[in-house]
């Protein structure tokens, strides 16, 4: 058979902008960016440290030689644990949305449409509303917020899954559909309560926030979300099936139902752990997915340790910004995920010309 | 256009029912197909071609009876194996990923080096557009490059639902005399009944989920069975080369005089 070429005008040679850079001096050069912003953001506060002390104080750390102080202790144990949270939510989120714009073969799915992150809020509106999170909460409200959005992940997995395995088609409807139940019995359980404080700490947690970041939590999610990141890499080639459809799966030697089922599972237990800990941070999980598809294309083995780093470069300069902006006050970082991934993406999509086309 | 090394498999389907609640998309067909046939399935709309096909590409409905490949049970086929064995072309649905046609052949678990897919993308005539992103592709292009998935790892059956969707004239003609060249055996879906006369040396007609006829595409296509299954009139037209042609009209044209 002979081909006719493509009109010059629609002749595209490759679709994502960095393709022809090998993918490790991609990952080494976003790795680099990362450092940067983290060590950048470790410094900016209330007391204001100069990078090169912020390395000073982390080498003498890992080295095993803290010089103990009062910049040890603003370096080491407040700003650090929140660098580094900001750091693997914004990559568990990331990935979490790219397994999940394949699960739903949707664009526009996100970590959130799964519905876990509608249980995680149940459970946490319970703990805030009945126990408050002053008491003993603080440790309490991501223990339960882990285990409001694990059962949920169980409860839509469960009804998402026939005896062919997972179906694309029913994860997304029972996702949305008992994220939406649960969204209701959370703000019944809020209203119900009539306690105005706990419905601004509920806002706060639903706005996502980096604020409670501690070293013991941190500690528990930061492993959990890399082994999480290090299976979905390892899956790609099942990723890429899955997009392709689950026809193309299994002639492919590939059982698409069981295939969804372990993505669905590593998926569940990062957005479990990030919300856990941060609350619902919104557009990460939805943005950064597509970020990387338009710098490296579309093949997964890419796809995901690119999302995995913009991930967290971007949650981290978001949290950054947050700080910042209107310091010494807080904003919600959910507004600075949108301001700062949304100019970028418009940028990137609009040069696109495969997307033009499709 | 080379041709594959290994010897073409046989395939039989034996005493095989598949139903959809209360409706029943095949009803006990049992068919062999000997190794190395281009085999045509026909049949109206709905008369469970894709169903039977499917049997054959682990992704299908509850089926009971047997299907064997090469005397193997495909159901106890291990999934990779038979997806070396067997390639498959089926309608593609939903959204296409962000990936070049080289990347739409490779992807999958099994490598598959430069080489092989360059050699692929060259039988369907898709080498130029290799780095060509997917979305790019007119419908006819995907089809081929979808074929070069089913081709990438040298099958000994291919299985394809409607391979001649979006082609034209000139690539139908080329995919079937391409399908010839593979020396494979070949099950393959088909609409036009012109194409898979001048193309197939064996035919399924199938209808309401039954076999209604197996073998020789001359013999099987009468002018009685045509109209009873498509309720359209045939005639069977030999031109002055030897090659016999179908001539299709509707019942309604028929009623018109034309």
């Amino acid at each position: 058979m002979r081909s006719r070429t493509l009109p010059e005008e629609t002749r595209i040679r490759r679709t994502g902008a960095l393709r022809a850079i090998p993918l490790t001096a991609i990952l080494i050069g976003l790795l680099f960016l990362l450092l940067t912003v983290m060590v950048i953001s470790v410094g900016v506060g209330a007391v204001s440290i100069a990078p090169g002390e912020v390395i000073e104080v982390i080498s003498g750390r890992v080295a095993g030689k803290p010089e103990l102080g009062s910049l040890d202790f603003i370096v080491w144990e407040l700003r650090m644990p929140r660098v580094l949270q900001a750091a693997v939510v914004g990559a568990a989120l990331a990935v979490a949305g790219a397994c999940a714009q394949v699960l739903v073969r949707n664009p526009i799915a996100d970590p959130y449409v799964l519905g876990l992150s509608s249980g995680a809020g149940v459970a946490a509106v319970l703990v805030i509303t009945s126990v408050g999170v002053a008491t003993f909460g603080v440790l309490l409200l991501p223990v339960a917020s882990f285990v409001g959005a694990a059962a949920t992940g169980i409860i839509v997995a469960a009804t998402a899954t026939s005896r062919w395995g997972m179906s694309a088609g029913r994860l997304v409807l029972s996702g949305v559909a008992i994220g939406q139940l649960l969204g209701g019995v959370m703000s019944f359980l809020l209203i119900r309560s009539g306690n105005s404080d706990a419905t601004q700490q509920v806002m706060f947690w639903l706005l996502g926030s980096l604020a409670g970041a501690q070293w013991r939590l941190l500690l528990v999610i930061g492993p959990v979300i890399i082994v999480a990141i290090v299976l979905v890499a390892m899956s790609s080639g099942r990723l890429d099936l899955l997009g392709l459809g689950d026809a193309q799966a299994a002639a492919s030697g590939v059982h698409p139902g069981r295939s969804r089922v372990l993505v669905f599972a590593l998926a569940s237990l990062m957005t479990g752990a990030a919300v856990a800990v941060s609350g619902t941070i919104g557009f990460v999980g939805l943005i950064v997915p597509h970020i990387a598809r338009l710098l490296v294309g579309g093949m997964h083995k890419r796809v995901i340790p690119v999302s995995a780093l913009l991930g967290a470069i971007l949650l981290s300069s978001a949290d950054l910004a947050a700080r910042t902006v209107l310091a010494p006050s807080e904003l919600p970082v959910g507004i600075f995920t949108a301001a700062i991934g949304v100019p970028i993406f418009i940028l990137l999509m609009r040069k696109n010309r495969a997307m033009a086309l499709s | 256009m080379s041709s594959s090394h290994t010897t073409p498999s046989e395939v039989a389907f034996n005493a095989v029912s598949v139903n959809y609640g209360p409706r029943r998309a095949l009803d006990n067909v049992s068919a062999t197909i000997a190794a190395g046939e281009i085999v045509a399935i026909v049949g109206p709309n709905g008369c469970g071609k894709s169903t039977l096909l499917s049997l054959l590409t682990g992704h299908h409905p509850a089926f009971t009876g047997t299907v064997t490949v090469d005397g193997e049970d495909i159901s106890t086929m291990r999934a990779r194996d038979r997806a070396r064995k067997i390639g498959v072309l089926r309608q593609h649905t939903g959204p296409l990923p962000d990936v070049t046609v080289t990347e739409l052949v490779a992807l999958g678990p099994q490598t598959l080096s430069t080489h092989q897919v360059n050699r692929t993308l060259a039988r369907v005539g898709l080498d130029e557009l290799a780095t060509e992103p997917v979305a790019a592709l007119s419908g006819g292009q995907l089809q081929r490059a979808l074929l070069a998935r089913a081709l990438r790892h040298d099958p000994t059956l291919l299985v394809l639902d409607e391979p001649t969707n979006h082609l034209d004239v000139q690539h139908r003609f080329a995919l079937m005399e391409l399908l010839q060249d593979l020396r494979v055996t070949v099950l393959c879906a088909l609409h036009d009944l012109d194409l898979a006369i001048r193309y197939t040396d064996d035919m399924l007609l199938l209808a309401e989920g039954q076999l209604r006829a197996h073998g020789h595409p001359d013999a099987v296509l009468t002018k009685s069975r045509v109209l009873e299954v498509f309720a359209i009139d045939s005639e069977s037209v030999t031109t002055a080369g030897g090659q016999t042609h179908l001539l299709l009209r509707s019942a309604r044209a028929r009623a018109a005089g034309e």
